[in-house]
C-alpha cells in the first residue's frame, strides 16, 4: 500500500477519535466550577499520536482538533482557551519526550497540568485579572490526577495498537 | 506501579509500552518510572501545600468588586444584601449576609453559578463567556491569596 495514503488514513482516524473524545467531554455533566479544569480525554489521542506517529503528526492532530471542535461545539472565546491550553501542553510534552526522562505517564501528566495552566493564563489575558494565583493549587492537583488516568490509558493503547 | 518498583528489573506495569532490547533498555525504563513518580509527588505536594496555605491564611472579605470585560464596574459591600444585574442582565449576582453568589447566567455551562458562594478575600466568581469577574476584597492587611 502507498505509505502516504496509510499515513493520511491513520492521521485522520486519530483526529476523528480526538474529536469524538472532545465531544464526549463537552457532554459530560461533571464540569467542575473552576475555569480550565478538564479531564482532557482528547489528550489520549494526542499522546498516542506523539508516540506512535511522531511530533509533527501530533502537532497537526492537536491544532486541527482545536479548530474543528471550537467551530463545531464552541465559539471564538472557547477557541482562544483551547488554543492556549493545547499549545502550552504540546510544547511541554514535545520537550519532555525529546529528553526521554519520563515515560508516557510523566509526559501525559505534564500535558494535563500544562493544558489547565495554559487555559487559565489565557483567562488572565482576556479578563485582565490575576486569577492564576488563586486557582493554581486546584489546577495542579486536578491536572495531575487527570494526567495519570490519561497517561495510563494512552500507554496501554500505545502498547497494544499497531500502526 | 508499586510491584513494578519492588521487582526491580522485572517491570511489567500494564501501562508501560514494550521496548525491545536488553538490560540497558530495562534500566532506562526503570529510571523513567522513577522520574515519573518524582514528578507526580512534586506536583501533588506543591498543589496540596498551596491549597493548605490558602486554606489556613484565608480571611473573610468586606467588599465585592465587579469587573466586566477587564474594566472596573462597581464595588459593593458584602453586607449590602440584594440582587444585582451584571453584563446587561446576562448574570445576576446575589449578595447575602457577607456571602456572594451568582444566581443566574445565560451561558450554557453555568460554571459561575456552580462556583457557589464566596466570602474569603481573593475568591472570585468568574463567568468566562460573559467576561464578568466578581472578586472579594477588603478586610485590611495584606492580601495573601491574590
Amino acid at each position: 500500500m502507498d505509505k502516504r495514503i496509510k499515513k493520511l488514513t491513520t492521521l485522520s482516524m486519530v483526529l476523528a477519535i480526538a474529536m469524538v473524545l472532545s465531544f464526549i467531554e463537552s457532554r459530560m455533566p461533571l464540569s467542575v466550577a473552576i475555569p480550565g479544569v478538564k479531564i482532557g480525554f482528547a489528550n489520549i489521542a494526542i499522546v498516542f499520536a506523539l508516540y506512535k506517529l511522531g511530533a509533527k503528526e501530533a502537532v497537526c492532530v492537536s491544532v486541527v482538533r482545536v479548530f474543528l471542535v471550537s467551530f463545531l461545539f464552541g465559539n471564538s472565546v472557547s477557541l482562544m482557551y483551547s488554543l492556549a491550553g493545547a499549545t502550552l501542553s504540546l510544547i511541554l510534552m514535545l520537550v519532555l519526550k525529546k529528553f526521554s526522562l519520563f515515560s508516557e505517564l510523566g509526559v501525559s501528566v505534564t500535558g494535563g497540568v500544562a493544558h489547565n495552566i495554559g487555559q487559565i493564563l489565557m483567562a488572565c489575558v482576556i479578563l485582565k485579572t490575576n486569577i492564576i494565583a488563586y486557582y493554581l493549587p486546584f489546577l495542579l492537583l486536578s491536572g495531575t490526577v487527570a494526567g495519570v488516568v490519561i497517561g495510563i490509558i494512552s500507554a496501554i493503547l500505545i502498547k497494544r495498537i499497531k500502526t | 506501579m508499586r510491584s513494578a518498583l519492588k521487582n526491580g528489573a522485572e517491570i511489567s506495569a500494564p501501562y508501560l509500552s514494550e521496548r525491545e532490547g536488553g538490560r540497558s533498555d530495562m534500566k532506562k525504563l526503570n529510571r523513567s518510572i522513577k522520574s515519573d513518580l518524582v514528578l507526580l509527588s512534586v506536583l501533588l505536594l506543591v498543589g496540596l501545600s498551596l491549597l493548605l496555605v490558602t486554606l489556613v491564611f484565608r480571611k473573610e472579605g468586606t467588599l465585592i468588586s465587579i469587573e466586566e470585560g477587564g474594566s472596573f464596574v462597581m464595588e459593593l459591600g458584602l453586607y449590602e444584601n440584594g440582587e444585582y444585574s451584571l453584563a446587561d442582565g446576562k448574570n445576576i449576582l446575589v449578595i447575602e449576609n457577607g456571602e456572594a453568589y451568582m444566581k443566574h447566567a445565560d451561558c450554557p455551562d453555568h460554571r459561575c453559578v456552580k462556583m457557589g458562594r464566596v466570602k474569603y478575600r481573593g475568591q472570585r466568581i468568574i463567568c468566562l463567556p460573559n467576561e464578568v469577574t466578581v472578586a472579594v476584597g477588603g478586610g485590611g492587611g495584606v492580601d495573601i491569596v491574590s
